[in-house]
């Protein structure tokens, strides 16, 4: 499977479609698994799709729409912040648990399929983000007629 | 390596130790927390996003603190999941609370799914100096 010779001879593209082929199966993999036994680099993220347009939900609690950083390029999304530290400025205070998790995060995530970047909406409430994301054009299914000679 | 733990988030379903038999078909998660204690309150901070403060019901009962969320049933978009990584539920978890607390002055308050609560310690718990006499 994995052969040096093989990395060698692929092209670009190849080894770009072997990318994408190695995170689908890793995605069976780890999806298959159940919940309880699964981790995720804050904050989790849930993609599903209707229609032309893919809905990416994240929950966020406690991060401000300023602190957030939302990019689209082709069909990845990147998703980057700062989570505050409420404690770091609190002084003459014992600590007794610390379960939240706070600092930097960054995260990117492969989409279903290419979007356009100007058609992007992203709202918040509750510290749930919703991202809609609308299918770029040139991705549309086209439908080829058959010309008779 | 401790740090990269520290990072991931898992979102904990609530054991067994709930005895009561739920009415609704939804999990139900242990929110994180962070707690901490300065000489004059105790504060929680609790991660429940998708609540909203009509939502949150908290009850301070024989030291024991129990805060539950009940979020509305999440709507049945024509959405099709691909990729799936939390779930939405319901929220629930309860602490003994060592310390005694002036009740009538909790306070609590919800800000972009970050429930904080404050409890004030009671007058006789809090710390006193006593001057040496001489």
């Amino acid at each position: 499977m994995f052969t040096p010779g093989l990395w060698l001879t692929g092209t670009d593209s190849d080894l770009l479609t072997m990318m994408h082929g190695l995170q689908d199966r890793m995605n069976q993999i780890f999806g298959s698994l159940p919940f309880e036994s699964r981790r995720y680099e804050f904050p989790p993220v849930n993609i599903s799709t209707t229609g032309d347009k893919i809905v990416v939900t994240s929950e966020i609690p406690g991060v401000k729409p300023v602190d957030l950083n939302i990019e689209v390029k082709q069909d990845v999304m990147t998703l980057s912040g700062t989570r505050e530290d409420e404690l770091a400025n609190k002084k003459e205070v014992e600590v007794h648990r610390r379960e939240r998790p706070f600092g930097k995060f960054y995260r990117a995530i492969k989409l279903p399929y290419r979007v356009d970047p100007e058609k992007v909406e992203a709202t918040c409430c509750n510290g749930v983000l919703s991202i809609e994301l609308a299918r770029h054009q040139t991705g549309l299914p086209r439908k080829i007629e058959v010309k008779a000679h | 390596m401790a740090k990269e733990k520290e990072k991931a988030v898992e979102k904990r379903e609530a054991g067994s130790s709930v005895q009561t038999e739920r009415t609704r078909d939804l999990p139900i998660f242990l929110p994180a927390t962070d707690i901490y204690e300065n000489k004059d309150s105790l504060t929680l901070l609790m991660d429940v996003p998708g609540a909203d403060k009509d939502m949150v019901n908290i009850n301070l009962e024989q030291g024991v603190l129990n805060v539950t969320v009940n979020l509305e049933c999440p709507s049945a978009e024509e959405c099709e999941p691909r990729y799936t990584e939390f779930r939405v539920g319901n929220y629930e978890r309860s602490f003994k609370i060592g310390e005694e607390i002036d009740q009538e002055k909790i306070e609590a308050r919800i800000n972009d799914g970050v429930l904080k609560l404050v409890l004030p310690k009671a007058e006789s718990a809090k710390p006193k100096s006593i001057p040496v006499k001489s």
